[in-house]
Parts: C-alpha cells; sequence; structure tokens
C-alpha cells in the first residue's frame, strides 16, 4: 500500500525546454463515425490536466490523437511547434509517454522486462541497457512499489499490481510529457490513490506535462491543476476545477443532478450525486 | 488470472473502445434476415443442384419428380437421376457444409483462434491416415471398407490430442490442444504421406480421396452416418452459449458457472463427431469449415446462438454452390467441390477481410 | 572497461562497455539453449557428413579436419564434393524455416501462424505444380518457380492484408486465404497429372533433400546472410510490438515499417528455403514453439529457433538417408514424425512445469 514512500529522483528533464502540446481544428474518426470534430487545445506545460467527460465522448480518442496513435482526419497536433505526425516517431517517444487502456502483456514476460521495454526509445541495438536505463527501471519500480515483484511474470500479478507496472513502463520512458488512459481502472480505492498520488509526485518533483483520462470526477477535481470537460466530441469548458466544476456542469455533461459542495480535505469541488430515488 | 488465450490481443479493450478494431453492433434485424437468407439460398441451391449437371434437366421437372414419383409426364430414367444420383450428391453435400460449418464454428470458439478449422484437433490427418492404412496394408479397396478405418484414425487421433492437451495444470487450454493438434496433424500426415510415396496404388487412390469427392454414395451410407451426425449437430448447439462465455476469457467463463473441463469435452466430443464422419465419407474438405465461420462471424457478431446456426446454413450453401460450379465450368469433366469452394471462397473471404472492421475472436 | 553483473536479477545478466559505449542484457538459460543446440546442429551436421549418403565411409573424427581441406584425397571428395552440400542445405534450410517461423508467430502473435500455415510454402507449391503441369518455363527449375511462387504469395498478403495499416490478425486471416487458394490449385493440377508427373510433384510437396548440392546452397546461404542481420537488428523493435501495436507505436516504434520488414524478410527466408528442398512442414510452426519452451522466453526466440531447425533439418535428413535408405521417403516426411512427438513431449513437460500453454 504504501509503496510511494520513497523521495523521487532528482528531475532529470530540467535542463529541456518545457515540452508544448497542442492541437490545431482536430477531426477525429473511426472509419466513417466522426468522433471529434474540429477542435483546439492547448495542453498547459507542467500542470496536471484532467479530461472528464461521459462514456463515448471522445476523451480516450482525443488522447489517442495527442499521442499520434490516432492520425487526424483533419487538422494536427503539434509538438514543440512540430507537426506531431511529421516527427520520426522515436523522437516523440523521447518527449512524449502514452499509457492505452487496459494493454495485454505477452505471457511470461517478467515486470523488470516489460519495464525495460520503457527505455525502448532511448536505446540503440548497440547500446541496450546503458547505466540510465539502469537507473530509470530502478527508480520507477520503486516509485510505483514494484520493486519487490520486478522478476515475477506479469501474468501471475493481481490486476492492481499489473497496472502499475504498467505505469512504470510508462514513467521509465522518461518523458517531459505523460498521457494516462484511465491509470486507476483494476485498482482498489487505496492504490487509486496511491497511483494519483504518484502522478502528482512525477508533476511536482520532475516537473512533467500530465494529461490523464479518469472517470471519477471527485479525484478528478481533486489532482487536476486543469481539468478539460468533454460532450459529443467537443470540449465544453475548461479551466481549474474550482472556476469549472459546478452542479449546472455536470448535470448538463452527464445527464446527472447533483450538489456540489467544497471536498473537506482538499477544499476542490466535490460532486455528490442526487439518484432517482433521493430527490 | 493467466491469461491462456491463443490470439493475446483482444480483450476488454475492444469491448470498451472503440479504438481497437471492434465491428459495429450488428443491426437488429441483420441476424435473423441472415439466417432467412441462408435458408431460402439453401433451398434455392438444393434444386439447382438436382437441375444442373452433365445433363441439364428443367426444374418443373425436378419439383415433379421429386413430389409426384411416377408421374406420366417425367420419363423414368429423369426420374431415376434427379432421385438417386443427385439427391444423394445433394444431400451429402448439405450435411457436409453443415457438418463442417458447425464444426469449425464450434473450433474457432473453442480455442479463440482464427486459424482453427474443424481438422484443427487431428480429426482429418487421422482420418487420411485411416484410410491410406487401409488401402496400402490392409489392401481395402471398397469405400464402405474404407470409411471405418478412416473413423477410426479420427477418433484415436483426436483422443490422443485431448489426452495430451489437457494434461497437467489447467487442462485443455486452447494453446496446448491446438498445438498438440497441429502435432499430430503433421505426425499422422507424415506418416500419410510416407505410406502413399511407397505404395503407388494407395498413392492413386489417396489423391482421389483426399481432394474430397460428394458422388458415389446411397442411402445406406448415409443412414449409417446419420446418427453420428446428428449426435454432433445437437452436441454442438447445446453449448453455444457456454461458447459465449469462453469467449470472454477462462475466468469470467468460470465466474459464470462453466466447467471449464466438461464445455471443452464436449465441443471436441461434437467436433469428432461432425468431422469424422464427414470426412469418413467425402474425404477431407478443407476451407468451408474454416472461413464460412468468419464470414458468418462479420453478420452476425460473435455470439455463438447466432453464430453456430448461421455457420450450419451458409457452409451448405457454400459448399452446394461450389459443387454445381464444379460440374458445369470443366464440362464434360468435373471438378472436386472443396478445390472449387476454397478457389472460389478465398478471393471473397479476402475481400471480405480487407473491408469490414474485424470482430476478432 | 566491461561490467558484468549476473547476480542482480535471475534470469538476466547486463553486460555494459565504457568505451565504445556498447551494453545490452544477457539472458543466461538462452546462451546456454543456444549454446546446446549449436552443439547439437553441429554433431548432427559432422555425423551426416560422416554417414551421408554413399558407401564411402569416412570416420566421424576426420570430418572437421576434411572440412578445412586436410587428409587424403579420398576423404576430401567424399566429404567436401558428396556430402557437404547436401548437409549445407539441411542447416541453412532448416535454420531458415526456423528464424521465418518465429518472426511469423511473433508477428500475429499466434503460435499456429508459420510460413506454412499463411500460404507462402503453398504459393512455392503452386508454382511448381503451376510449371510442371503446363511446361511453363521449361528452362526454369523448381528451385526458381518455388522461390518466385513463394515470394509472390508473400507479397501479396502483405498487400492484401493492407488497408490503412495492417494488423496481425488480419495478416492471419489473410494468409489463410492465400493458403487456400494455392493449395487448392495445387491439388487440382495434381489430381489432373499423369500419375508419373503427380509422384514427382508429390515427392517434392513434402520436401525433400535428394540431389541437393551447391546450386540449392548458395542462393540460400546468401539470402540468410542478407535477412538474418536484419532481422536480428530489428529484435530490439519487434520485442515492443509483442505489447500491442499501441503500446509500441508510444514507445516510438514506426509500427507499419517493422511490421513490413519483419513479414517480407521473414517471407524471403521462408521463400528460399522452400525453393531449395520444397516445402518442409512443421519445421517453421514447431522450431519456434521448441526453442521458446528451452529457453523460457515470453515470445519464440530467433537465433535459438533458426538453432532448432537446422538440428531438425539435419537430424531427419540423416534419418531418411541412413535408417530408411531402402525406402524413398524424402526429409519433408521425417521431420513431421521427429518433430512432432517433441513438441508434444514439451508441452506435456511444460504443463507440469507449470508455465502454461
Amino acid at each position: 500500500m504504501t509503496f510511494l514512500k520513497s523521495r523521487m529522483p532528482a528531475p532529470a528533464q530540467d535542463a529541456l525546454p518545457a515540452p508544448d502540446l497542442r492541437a490545431n481544428g482536430l477531426k477525429l474518426a473511426y472509419d466513417d463515425r466522426v468522433v471529434v470534430e474540429d477542435l483546439d487545445l492547448v495542453v498547459p506545460s507542467g500542470q496536471i490536466s484532467v479530461i472528464i467527460g461521459a462514456n463515448a465522448c471522445g476523451k480516450s480518442t482525443l488522447l489517442r490523437a495527442l499521442a499520434r496513435l490516432l492520425p487526424p482526419r483533419s487538422g494536427a497536433v503539434h509538438l514543440d511547434g512540430r507537426s506531431i505526425h511529421s516527427m520520426p516517431t522515436r523522437q516523440v517517444a523521447q518527449r512524449l509517454g502514452i499509457l492505452p487502456q487496459s494493454p495485454v502483456a505477452p505471457e511470461g514476460l517478467t515486470v523488470t522486462d516489460l519495464v525495460g521495454q520503457g527505455r525502448s526509445p532511448h536505446q540503440t541495438w548497440w547500446r541496450q541497457w546503458s547505466s540510465g536505463d539502469e537507473n530509470a527501471v530502478t527508480e520507477a519500480l520503486r516509485a510505483t512499489g514494484m520493486l519487490e515483484h520486478a522478476d515475477r511474470p506479469i501474468d501471475e500479478l493481481s490486476g492492481g499490481q499489473r497496472q502499475r507496472a504498467w505505469i512504470a513502463m510508462a514513467v521509465a520512458q522518461g518523458t517531459p510529457i505523460l498521457l494516462l488512459d484511465e491509470p486507476t481502472t483494476f485498482l482498489d480505492l487505496a492504490h487509486q490513490i496511491d497511483v494519483l498520488d504518484l502522478v502528482v509526485d512525477l508533476n511536482r518533483h520532475e516537473g512533467r506535462t500530465i494529461v490523464m483520462v479518469l472517470h471519477d470526477l471527485n479525484q478528478a477535481c481533486r489532482y487536476a491543476d486543469h481539468i478539460i470537460v468533454m460532450k459529443s466530441g467537443a470540449i465544453v469548458t475548461q479551466g481549474s476545477p474550482a472556476d469549472v466544476i459546478d452542479a449546472e456542469l455536470v448535470e448538463d455533461v452527464f445527464g446527472m443532478r447533483c450538489q456540489v459542495t467544497p471536498d473537506p480535505v482538499s477544499g476542490t469541488p466535490l460532486v455528490i450525486p442526487i439518484g432517482r430515488h433521493h430527490r | 488470472m493467466t491469461r491462456d488465450s491463443t490470439a493475446p490481443a483482444p480483450t476488454a479493450r475492444d469491448v470498451a473502445s472503440p479504438a481497437a478494431g471492434t465491428a459495429p453492433p450488428p443491426r437488429p434485424l441483420r441476424r435473423p434476415l441472415l439466417i432467412a437468407a441462408a435458408a431460402v439460398a439453401l433451398v434455392v441451391l438444393c434444386l439447382a443442384s438436382l437441375a444442373i449437371g452433365s445433363r441439364s434437366i428443367p426444374l418443373d421437372l425436378v419439383v415433379r419428380a421429386l413430389f409426384d414419383p411416377g408421374h406420366p409426364g417425367v420419363d423414368p430414367e429423369t426420374e431415376a437421376i434427379v432421385r438417386s444420383t443427385r439427391m444423394f450428391r445433394t444431400v451429402v453435400a448439405v450435411l457436409a457444409g453443415t457438418a463442417l460449418g458447425l464444426a469449425g464454428a464450434v473450433m474457432q470458439g473453442l480455442t479463440r483462434n482464427p486459424l482453427a478449422d474443424p481438422g484443427l484437433l487431428g480429426v482429418t490427418a487421422g482420418a487420411a491416415f485411416g484410410t491410406v492404412v487401409a488401402i496400402g496394408v490392409f489392401g481395402i479397396t471398397a469405400l464402405m471398407g474404407s470409411i471405418w478405418f478412416a473413423f477410426g484414425g479420427t477418433l484415436v487421433a483426436t483422443v490422443v490430442v485431448y489426452l495430451l492437451g489437457s494434461r497437467g495444470r489447467g487442462g485443455a487450454s486452447p494453446v496446448k490442444l491446438a498445438l498438440a493438434g497441429v502435432a499430430i496433424t503433421y505426425l499422422l500426415d507424415s506418416l500419410t504421406s510416407g505410406i502413399a510415396l511407397t505404395d503407388p496404388e494407395a498413392l492413386d487412390r489417396y489423391r482421389y480421396w483426399s481432394s474430397g469427392s460428394l458422388t458415389g454414395h446411397d442411402g445406406g451410407t448415409l443412414l449409417r452416418v446419420a446418427p453420428f451426425l446428428a449426435a454432433g449437430v445437437l452436441l454442438a448447439l447445446s453449448i453455444a452459449t457456454a461458447l459465449n462465455s469462453i469467449a470472454l476469457g477462462d475466468d469470467v467463463a468460470v465466474a459464470l458457472g462453466r466447467r471449464l473441463g466438461m464445455v471443452r469435452l464436449r465441443a471436441a466430443l461434437a467436433v469428432t463427431l461432425l468431422t469424422g464422419t464427414i470426412t469418413a465419407v467425402v474425404g477431407p474438405i478443407v476451407f468451408v469449415g474454416l472461413v464460412v465461420p468468419h464470414v458468418v462471424r462479420l453478420i452476425t457478431g460473435p455470439d455463438h446462438r447466432w453464430l453456430l446456426p448461421g455457420s450450419m446454413l451458409v457452409a451448405p450453401c457454400l459448399l452446394l454452390a461450389a459443387d454445381i460450379i464444379g460440374r458445369v465450368v470443366a464440362r464434360p469433366q468435373e471438378i472436386d467441390v472443396s478445390l472449387v469452394a476454397a478457389f472460389l471462397g478465398a478471393p471473397f473471404f479476402i475481400a471480405l477481410v480487407r473491408r469490414r472492421r474485424l470482430a476478432e475472436l | 572497461m566491461l561490467g558484468i553483473d549476473a547476480a542482480r536479477r535471475p534470469g538476466r545478466a547486463t553486460f555494459r562497455l565504457t568505451h565504445p559505449a556498447v551494453s545490452g542484457v544477457v539472458r543466461p538459460r538462452l546462451i546456454l539453449v543456444w549454446l546446446t543446440l549449436a552443439a547439437v546442429a553441429f554433431g548432427v551436421f559432422c555425423t551426416a557428413i560422416a554417414f551421408g549418403s554413399g558407401d564411402f565411409p569416412v570416420a566421424l573424427p576426420d570430418v572437421v579436419p576434411a572440412l578445412w581441406g586436410s587428409g587424403d584425397p579420398a576423404t576430401l571428395f567424399a566429404v567436401r564434393e558428396l556430402r557437404l552440400p547436401r548437409a549445407m542445405v539441411a542447416l541453412l534450410s532448416g535454420a531458415a524455416f526456423g528464424a521465418a517461423g518465429a518472426v511469423f508467430q511473433t508477428v500475429t502473435r499466434n503460435p499456429l501462424a508459420s510460413p506454412d500455415m499463411l500460404g507462402i510454402t503453398q504459393g512455392a507449391g503452386a508454382a511448381v505444380a503451376a510449371g510442371v503441369a503446363f511446361g511453363i518455363g521449361g528452362g526454369l527449375s523448381s528451385q526458381t518457380l518455388g522461390l518466385v511462387g513463394a515470394l509472390t504469395a508473400g507479397v501479396l498478403i502483405y498487400l492484401l492484408a493492407w488497408n490503412r495499416g495492417t494488423t496481425g490478425y488480419r495478416i492471419v486471416l489473410v494468409g489463410i486465404g492465400i493458403s487456400w487458394m494455392c493449395t487448392s490449385l495445387t491439388v487440382y493440377l495434381v489430381s489432373r497429372m499423369e500419375l508419373y508427373q503427380a509422384q514427382k510433384i508429390l515427392g517434392w510437396l513434402v520436401g525433400s533433400l535428394n540431389d541437393r548440392g551447391w546450386a540449392e546452397a548458395r542462393p540460400l546461404a546468401f539470402a540468410l546472410l542478407l535477412v538474418l542481420p536484419i532481422l536480428v537488428l530489428l529484435t530490439r523493435l519487434q520485442r515492443t510490438l509483442l505489447l500491442g501495436d499501441e503500446v509500441a507505436a508510444g514507445l516510438g516504434t514506426p509500427v507499419q515499417r517493422t511490421r513490413l520488414a519483419l513479414v517480407l524478410s521473414a517471407s524471403a527466408l521462408a521463400a528460399f528455403a522452400t525453393a531449395a528442398t520444397g516445402p518442409v512442414l512443421f519445421v517453421a510452426l514447431a522450431s519456434p514453439q521448441i526453442a521458446q519452451r528451452l529457453a523460457r522466453t515470453p515470445a519464440p526466440p530467433l537465433t535459438a529457433a533458426a538453432l532448432t531447425g537446422a538440428a531438425i533439418v539435419l537430424l531427419s535428413d540423416l534419418i531418411s538417408q541412413r535408417l530408411l535408405s531402402d525406402m524413398v521417403i524424402p526429409v519433408g516426411v521425417v521431420t513431421g514424425v521427429l518433430g512432432a512427438p517433441f513438441l508434444l513431449w514439451q508441452l506435456a513437460r511444460a504443463n507440469r512445469a507449470g508455465s502454461g500453454g
């Protein structure tokens, strides 16, 4: 449970210029089905941004487009001023990491081997395991509390451990921008908070820019510096959670009546849903 | 939480997000429409199969010969052709299609592998081996004699594959079953080739048997194999919902109350009964059992309650159509049905694979 | 300076040079498997030369010196002219089949995928059968025809599976289609042939090393020299593909280009090997699986699979030449009889060790 006790390593990316990730006039589609149309977004550098919205509103699609996994039909994503699809993909991978939803590892792959794959954008065929790789992997394992499971095969792990192993892989990639698609799925509440605290550490100590998709509105409000609210493929509003989240917005976006009060712990907005039986 | 699938890619991700390439959910009407269309096509193709051949018979005479035997308007020769030769050929094609389509769908569901065909558990190789042994070792050339050898071969092969594939922890997992089946298939095929290559007579007989033929069967043969087929069909249909659970992964299937060992055993038994019987009679008809379930899955989606009956109806259509084309294109010669099915079906199949978002297993 | 720390993780050691800055991960078990397989393959190779076709006896200890050119003229002739070429074809084709199978199984993430399940081998068969049946290219050997057929099938599979990118799954399905088209064409042609032609074709279709020599070994050796380094260089990227296309792309692997390079390289290997020996079935499918279980790696290991393939084909050819010499059993028949029980034994053993399928 307490896998985040250790201090994070000294920020390695400070020397690099702050990353700049933005989308202009994005149109995203799967075959004939347009999911996102004419979307503009500037990802705030050095902050934690959280994308929220109802199911199938295009959150994950947007995240995949930001990570150049989904080529836009029109418009473009720019990383450090260059169109992300015109950059060598390896160069992108050194600046931007993505953890997709529910990835699957082959049977028998150990945690170390998986996390080691995170170093692949920094490796060449003659330099496959530098001391930098070693340190990054060890640090990522320590930060996620997976050090003690380092030699176990992924398929023997519990769902929560497995998720942490994947996060460790993304952390080991050592990119100034990290995109996470629902990193807390499969985790119990304590581990959810652990992962989110880890994300904050990565942001505060290492200055990494984080964009993640979260389902839990209250966690989103607590951990986001910047919240992006989506509905039917468009950004409804964005800003700091306190400025953005109110009962009216939640009802509009999620179709759910609720009360919003300050979170007694963090002071951020706390969304309390009102079900059909409590009117 | 050991994932034990042969095709490890698609799981929850495909269900959860549209990103990973699942087929759009089938529209409610599509599945009944497919069944109805396939049933109509089957009837039409049956009539065509009775009418078309080295001697064409007008459709009204076919119908008359069928339902009104001894009608003065139909000469006895025509009636004989319709009611015996072509009738048996058509019935064999329908039975073979039904059995192979169903067996293929069950096999792919059982192993969760798109490369699985009805012969995967060593069934076809066992039948071939039995046939060659009957001819090459025992000198049996009569069809009915070698059928029982073929049937015996399938049974032995499947039992061996199942015992080997279900050894040890985890029982008969898809990967183990598939690999054991392939290994036994190659082993038997090698032995078959070995015998065939050293015995010219066996080779000659084997190469005709091995290209699959629907002709030369009579009511007696059909009656003898019918009980096996019927049992296989019933057994296969009875596990449709269980296969749906297995498609979600072994753990989910167990959680849903499925006894994996029993389901796999019943599936293997059903496939053996269906494929073994048909292979023993008509020889190895490849491709149909492999491809038809993929085609049907594109329309019905992965629900086995629709997939199994759909495959049962579409496969005989493909086989009949291939048989009819095979009779016509190279007159006066005929081209074997399984060759036509594969040669004409494959481009169609490739086009479907390219066009559609794939419903992965 | 060289640093190796084997103690840090079980089953995994790292080495690191500072000048030049070379580093990597070493798996002791994999290396042990390599050495063992190489030793086995070399042993069978020498045995095959000592006891190979023809009646001239060569003592086993004389084989290695003779390979290097020392020994009496008769021994030298028997070893270098008569038996070495055939043993080389066996060694090289086995290695090519094994490596091709390993790549296909990794790319498609499917243990049943191999060039002989996906239509490459069948393409060669159809081309050769068509050549015999229609007398196409009377000047072309079945080697050339087979090569053209297999390469065509490989390229066709990739092109037809391309629809804004390929997936392993679609390659498998298109491969099935191509495979059965070629098979049905071959069977049709064979069933229409004269019996003597059919027997000749069937002999080719199960794979044979009879009358194979330098003419077959040389192109195959060139192909391996060219393609194997490419595959070794691609291993790093191929490893990320095992995590799925999305993760691999996120890690900076050019997914489509890597897959194209892998599929074409493996097709070329399978094509050259098939051209040399005919479709020696099962080797490409079983070798990677056997190697994976020996080395206990998460995916079929390339080098170990190649070595396993070489050992299987060499041993099968030795058996078909010596033990069954009074019959006309070609090597392709023996590989099945030899490889299948071994794979089955491996399956049963892996079960007991508890490492799943």
